[in-house]
């Protein structure tokens, strides 16, 4: 066989196994084909600490306070995501503004399903959609935004996710959920000085904590907050500064 | 033409108006030379119904046979009953019994085969006297495919349709595959027995034209939860508005298969059920000044599934790298807004600059909101913060008009939140935080 035919065919392997996974039997004398990849953040230090990116078929657990950065790696995530997969969203607090979820055409991504409830106080409904939307194996991530789980909300997410080879993201300010996740990041605000700057722009570290698991490296990484308030709190209007400079 | 599901190597062809060619005869002919010159041995049987022309091909020593019109039911007197498509074991037993042809079944009393047989005997008994329902391409029916019930006496609540709706969604389908459709909208109309006799008429709309039973049921029984206001129910009543061709998608090797949007309807029915239309939102940016009018969480309900399963993205189009690809160093902080700002005290400066902000009365059990889940993004007693702004709004005369200042507020240790003094009250209110 040729060299070309031997690529092309190693090539279509590839794909195959991408495709079907453990359905495509391996060649003699080789291991059996790879998992398929997580999700990537794009976000340099998280990609440090999640090599193989926020894993399928397993439960993760996000936590952080205010303004350490969580929402913002959970939305690079979802962007990165909905390049791939279908992704859905469970907004259980009812806090995530809109504008932050906009592409440049001022809508969300087309394969984005957000679940939000009709009032913010069934905050705690949001575990028990999210184990419905794991439960179809339609979406490649499913993300719960608010209160983590109990225990046993927790076990059954986890095993579905694992059924339907679903990557499960919990982002919560709770950092002691009663349960044990199988990748866990911790956020939470760091450096020193006064992030806010002139004009009203902010930069501030942030630190980001793994805890031990068998997928990834532990360790601590640093990650750069930002916020640019493009002289309004919204990008589409094309009127005029009318702030007055900020002073201490 | 359309090929015959029950014989491999037939073709069905509907036609009018044959006396312009010449008649049957002529046009048998016509079908006979063309299959010829495609090289193909043909036999051609021409009749009122299906059965009786499928039952004209069969005949030997010529190579087509014209059935008069009207005649169908004397034509098939006498051909054996191997010509009708009716289970192999029905065949065997009317074998037994002496029954071999089809005039000998036609003879049969209906209700006797019915209750010796059940509906496969009868339908069988039909087919035998040439009552055919089958039509390759027949126009549309006029009449909305429907079917109803009563209820003698009237039910007061809306269990028993939990019921009654498999048999009438059955029976719709049915109608509606004999056109080759199913169903695209449902309406569901029950009739109350109240002072007088009214209809409450209720729509069921799956995400995507769809014939499975099982989502058409779990939408009906939705539906009809509710129990109608002025009386008992004494009828219910299905109709079928709106109808689609069926159609099945393309697959492809290499891309997982779209989720298909009946079925994920059906599963998510419950949550829908729970969450209304918020259950499936989608974010729009609407270009007003407020941070909560610039963009909106536009909630699209389950009429929004068929839209997101066809938006699926390509996934091998763009492939994962296998080498890890650092992306940037910084993430941008995203907005977090409450429901609704909540008023707050601030310790005021020169030129009514926020010096410090209390959001311990936030934080509290009155409000209900935040209990325990948001705590942490508040930190308790923020005094001594620094502040950007002010950043002025104001618009929105036509509605009572709105004129606000906003304020980026920093605490000692990094917590980022935006605050707004109401320039008509003056009051200070907490409008969300970064994250």
């Amino acid at each position: 066989m040729s060299t070309a035919a031997a690529r092309d065919l190693s090539q279509l392997r590839v794909e195959l196994e991408k495709r079907f996974g453990t359905a495509i039997r391996p060649l003699p004398g080789l291991e059996g084909a790879p998992e398929r990849a997580g999700f990537r953040t794009g976000v340099r230090a998280l990609d440090q600490l999640l090599p193989a990116g926020v894993p399928r078929g397993a439960a993760t657990l996000w936590s952080g306070q205010g303004t350490s950065g969580r929402t913002a790696a959970v939305r690079a995530l979802v962007e990165t995501a909905t390049r791939e997969t279908l992704v859905a969203l469970v907004d259980a607090t009812h806090t995530l503004d809109p504008a932050a979820w906009c592409g440049p055409d001022g809508h969300s991504a087309p394969g984005l399903w957000v679940a939000r409830p009709p009032t913010a106080d069934r905050e705690m409904e949001g575990a028990w959609v999210a184990e419905q939307l794991v439960r179809t194996g339609a979406f490649g991530l499913v993300v719960l935004d608010g209160p983590a789980p109990d225990p046993t909300e927790a076990h059954r997410l986890r095993a579905l996710a694992r059924e339907t080879d679903t990557a499960l993201l919990v982002s919560t300010e709770d950092e002691n959920p009663g349960w044990r996740a199988d990748v866990r990041l911790e956020f939470r605000r760091a450096g020193e000085g006064t992030g806010l700057r002139t004009g009203g722009r902010f930069r501030r570290r942030s630190g980001v904590r793994m805890a031990r698991s068998a997928s990834a490296r532990t360790g601590e990484r640093e990650v750069e907050l930002v916020h640019e308030p493009t002289n309004r709190l919204h990008t589409a209007s094309r009127a005029a500064d009318r702030r007055a400079g900020a002073r201490r | 033409m359309t090929p015959v599901r029950e014989h491999p190597r037939a073709l069905w062809a509907d036609a009018c108006g044959m006396e312009r060619r010449g008649g049957d005869v002529a046009v048998a002919r016509a079908l006979l030379a063309a299959a010829r010159r495609a090289g193909f041995d043909a036999r051609v049987g021409i009749a009122s119904t299906c059965i009786a022309a499928a039952a004209a091909t069969r005949e030997r020593g010529t190579d087509y046979r014209v059935v008069p019109a009207g005649a169908d039911a004397r034509y098939l007197r006498r051909r054996s009953l191997a010509l009708l498509p009716i289970p192999a074991d029905l065949r065997e037993t009317l074998g037994l019994l002496g029954v071999a042809t089809c005039g000998h079944l036609a003879e049969l009393s209906p209700s006797d085969v019915e209750l010796r047989f059940g509906s496969a005997g009868l339908a069988a008994w039909r087919l035998a006297g040439a009552v055919d329902p089958r039509w390759p391409f027949r126009p549309a029916d006029p009449e909305i495919p429907a079917a109803e019930a009563e209820f003698e006496p009237a039910i007061e609540s809306t269990e028993p349709l939990r019921f009654v709706l498999p048999g009438l969604i059955d029976a719709v389908c049915r109608q509606l595959d004999e056109r080759q459709r199913i169903p695209a909208r449902l309406r569901l109309v029950l009739t109350v027995d109240g002072a007088t006799r009214t209809e409450d008429a209720r729509e069921v709309r799956p995400a995507r034209p769809t014939a499975e039973a099982r989502v058409l049921a779990d939408l009906c029984r939705r539906a009809a939860e509710e129990p109608p206001a002025g009386g008992p129910i004494a009828a219910i009543r299905l109709e079928a508005v709106g109808d689609a061709a069926p159609r099945a998608d393309q697959l492809d090797a290499f891309r997982a298969p779209a989720p298909d949007p009946g079925a994920l309807h059906a599963a998510l029915l419950s949550v829908f059920a729970r969450w209304g239309e918020g259950a499936l939102s989608g974010a729009v940016r609407h270009g007003a000044h407020l941070p909560g009018e610039h963009a909106a969480w536009d909630a699209r309900g389950s009429g929004g599934i068929a839209a997101f399963t066809t938006a699926h993205p390509p996934g091998s189009d763009l492939p994962v790298p296998d080498l890890p690809q650092l992306g940037r160093g910084c993430l941008d902080l995203c907005l977090r807004r409450l429901p609704e700002p909540r008023a707050i005290r601030v310790r005021e400066g020169p030129e009514r600059r926020p010096l410090g902000v209390d959001l311990q009365a936030v934080d509290g059990g009155r409000l209900g909101l935040f209990a325990g889940s948001v705590k942490g993004s508040f930190p308790p007693g923020l005094w001594k913060t620094r502040c950007e702004g002010p950043e002025r709004i104001s618009g929105g005369w036509w509605s009572g008009g709105t004129a606000r200042e906003y304020w980026r507020v920093e605490s000692p240790d990094g917590w980022l939140g935006l605050l707004f003094r109401d320039a008509a009250s003056g009051g200070w209110y907490l409008e969300g935080w970064y994250d």
